[in-house]
């Protein structure tokens, strides 16, 4: 039996995603997201995080077992909503969430960037 | 997003009976999902796989369980490290390592379950496998899973790959003893 996965989630910094002219910004892009939450509304399951000054609206009504901690920090996977009416409002529908309290996000983001060099540079290669 | 690395010709793998004095033949090889999911399997030899013209048998990912799939048999998982994500298959019924029912294989049998345990939706998973195919396409078959309570565990996988890939993966093999180079 042929069993279909996800598209992987490719990380994205909040900044890089909310930037107009982002790659990322695609409809239904799989990504995965990095903030510190700032609010959660139970009753609509929509979770606000941000990162330095950016924030973002995360949809979690398909998480279960999920206790949300406002001031931790947490990771989301998964599909980029873009309304289609107002392009500037943006959601992720997240599938798979999970707790980073204690993540170094600065060594994170320096990571980040020298391992899309690496992929690049295997790219390029081919 | 669609992935395609070039790992090199079979013409500039080594001759097969001197891949045993590869360490990355024997060895745990830790790859980042896109890389991994390029690798080429060797004609005539199911069991192993080239990147760059080194053998590749086993390998060590690290990422989040997005999908899973228990049966009686197996139970079966995705792993996404974010460059892509890994189809693994954990058999239940692996009792390789000891006769049914003498202690090696109560301990094997204890060691799955324990395993199976750690994988749940969400969870940073460390997983060391053995490269295998099916219906054309790779998968990884488990033997062993660790779970990763570091938030920090897989930034600093990242930076093993790509430190692994550029220092030792990506360079030609060691040459064996009997190389004439060696004398």
């Amino acid at each position: 039996m042929e069993r279909a996965l996800p598209m992987p989630g490719t990380p994205v910094l909040l900044r890089e995603l909310l930037q107009p002219s982002s790659p990322f910004r695609t409809q239904s892009a799989s990504l995965r997201v990095l903030g510190r939450l700032e609010r959660y509304h139970a009753e609509s399951g929509v979770a606000v995080i941000v990162q330095g000054d950016v924030r973002l609206g995360v949809d979690t009504q398909f998480l279960r077992n999920m206790h949300f901690r406002e001031g931790s920090l947490y990771q989301f996977i998964g599909e980029l909503r873009i309304e289609p009416a107002n392009e500037n409002l943006i959601l992720v529908q997240a599938r798979v969430a999970r707790n980073v309290d204690g993540l170094d996000v600065d060594l994170y983001e320096k990571s980040l960037e020298l391992r899309r060099r690496y992929e690049k540079k295997m790219f390029a290669s081919s | 997003m669609e992935f395609k690395v070039d790992h090199g010709s079979s013409s500039k793998t080594r001759p097969i009976f001197e891949w045993g004095f590869d360490p990355m033949c024997f060895s745990h090889v830790k790859l980042l999902a896109f890389d991994l999911l390029c690798i080429e399997q060797v004609p005539h030899l199911p069991e192993f796989y080239v990147r760059k013209g080194r053998p590749v048998q086993k390998v060590e990912i690290m990422g989040v369980v997005v999908s899973m799939d228990q049966r009686t048999q197996f139970l079966h998982f995705g792993l996404d490290d974010g460059t892509g994500c890994i189809p693994c298959i954990l058999w239940m019924n692996d009792f390789r390592w000891g006769k049914r029912g003498t202690g090696d294989a109560i301990s094997r049998r204890a060691m799955i379950e324990a395993y199976a345990t750690h994988v749940k939706l969400g969870r940073l998973l460390r997983v060391q496998g053995k490269v295998s195919t099916y219906k054309e396409k790779l998968q990884l078959t488990v033997l062993s899973v660790q779970e990763e309570m570091d938030a920090n565990a897989e930034t600093l996988h990242w930076l093993d790959c790509v430190r692994l890939a550029v220092k030792c993966y990506n360079l030609p093999p060691p040459l064996p003893p009997s190389h004439p180079a060696k004398k």
